[in-house]
């Protein structure tokens, strides 16, 4: 469960800063670390890399592969946003093993990821097709501009929610095994479980989001 | 305050946070060090196909340079062979004509002592006979001195000689 923090409250109603925040702000600040980490050592970069200018340098070169692939030579632009989506949702799903509660088991945070997507996939819908963009929304028949637009809503809904269900139903599933299960199962058990729902459910889910995303928005893009 | 989902304004307010938070790392992540790692990695790149191509090209250089080379050591085999053999044939007629030459020589010395041989001859036998012409004349002189006169001594001398005959002191 989500728990608040601290409260306050705009206009009337009481919001509250919950372990979300927190989790978030920790990753972000080690994010933020590890960027000038990186700068550091890129100054002092050598010929012959070291291992964790090889890691970087692996890390960046697999991801923007993987958006080049996907989307072809006009995702270029769209490499660093993809870069920092997979390390934030990456970090995020395998929190729990850092004692974090996971960020994307709450759907405030999945929701604001799939509404950046929806606005690149319009974005470039409107940039790259222009009317076709607008009568799309009438086909096959105007009747139908209803059901278009329920689809295109339905896009960042199914893909918010299903990082959010995904990940909620690690955290849940761990949370009924520590609140349930004997204490002699809360032992050496648990680490399969976190293994599974946090590291190898949480690499998929962030390869899945980001795979989503790259090919909703490519969709958009002129054919080359 | 416990929750797991709701559609409310803590809803609206955790999506902004994360929309503000991922905005901050957005920047901070492509500026601070994507950026950076993408255009050191791009650089190295440039950097060693730059190498390949140069080495590439050296190859290319240094092939060709042999192949000049194989070529001029083939050459100089067979120019070799050519002064060679030319200085072979030269060597060969410098030999037939210092043999020419020494035969022509020997044969003009053979020739000139048999000419001197002959010279030689002659002059003895012009010797001798003065020689024998003298003797001759000495003892006719002596004879006809003694017996008769000058005219029956010298017809005596020239019978004598025709008798000895040229023959008989040439021997």
């Amino acid at each position: 469960m989500i728990e608040g923090l601290i409260s306050y409250k705009i206009g009337g109603q009481t919001l509250w800063i919950t372990t979300t925040h927190v989790s978030q702000l920790i990753i972000t600040i080690v994010l933020i670390i590890v960027a000038f980490a990186v700068r550091n050592r890129m100054k002092k970069a050598e010929e012959v890399p070291g291992t964790f200018q090889c890691l970087c340098e692996a890390v960046v070169e697999m991801l923007d592969s993987m958006v080049i692939t996907n989307m072809g030579k006009r995702g270029r632009k769209y490499c660093n946003y993809i870069i920092t989506l997979f390390i934030f949702v990456l970090l995020s799903n395998i929190g729990g093993i850092f004692g974090l509660r996971s960020p994307t088991a709450d759907y405030g945070v999945t929701l604001m990821l799939a509404l950046v997507t929806f606005m690149m996939i319009h974005y470039n819908g409107i940039r790259y097709q222009k009317k076709e963009y607008w009568k799309g929304y009438l086909d096959p028949f105007p009747v139908f501009l209803p059901v278009n637009i329920i689809s295109e809503v339905a896009t960042p809904v199914s893909l918010s929610l299903r990082l959010f269900a995904n990940m909620v139903s690690g955290t849940l599933i761990m949370a009924l095994w520590y609140a349930l299960m004997p204490l002699l199962f809360r032992f050496v058990i648990p680490a399969a479980l976190n293994v599974y729902f946090d590291l190898f459910s949480g690499a998929i889910q962030t390869y899945v989001f980001c795979m989503l995303t790259m090919i909703f928005v490519s969709q958009r893009f002129p054919e080359e | 305050m416990e929750r797991l989902f709701g559609l409310d304004f803590q809803l609206i307010q955790d999506v902004l946070i994360t929309g503000i938070n991922i905005f901050i790392l957005f920047l901070v992540l492509s500026y601070v060090c994507i950026d950076m790692v993408r255009d050191f990695i791009r650089k190295r790149q440039e950097k060693i196909k730059g190498e390949l191509e140069f080495a590439a090209t050296e190859k290319k250089d240094a092939i060709a340079l042999k192949e000049e080379y194989d070529v001029k050591l083939r050459n100089i085999n067979a120019e070799a062979d050519e002064i060679l053999d030319a200085a072979r044939k030269k060597a060969l007629k410098q030999q037939n004509e210092i043999i020419d030459q020494a035969k022509q020589e020997a044969a003009r010395i053979l020739a000139r002592a048999e000419n001197e041989i002959e010279l030689e001859k002659k002059k003895a036998l012009e010797d001798v006979k003065q020689e024998m012409i003298s003797i001759a004349s000495l003892m006719a002189a002596k004879v006809v001195a003694a017996n008769i006169d000058t005219t029956i001594q010298d017809s005596m001398v020239d019978e004598t000689l025709k008798e000895i005959g040229e023959n008989t002191w040439l021997s």
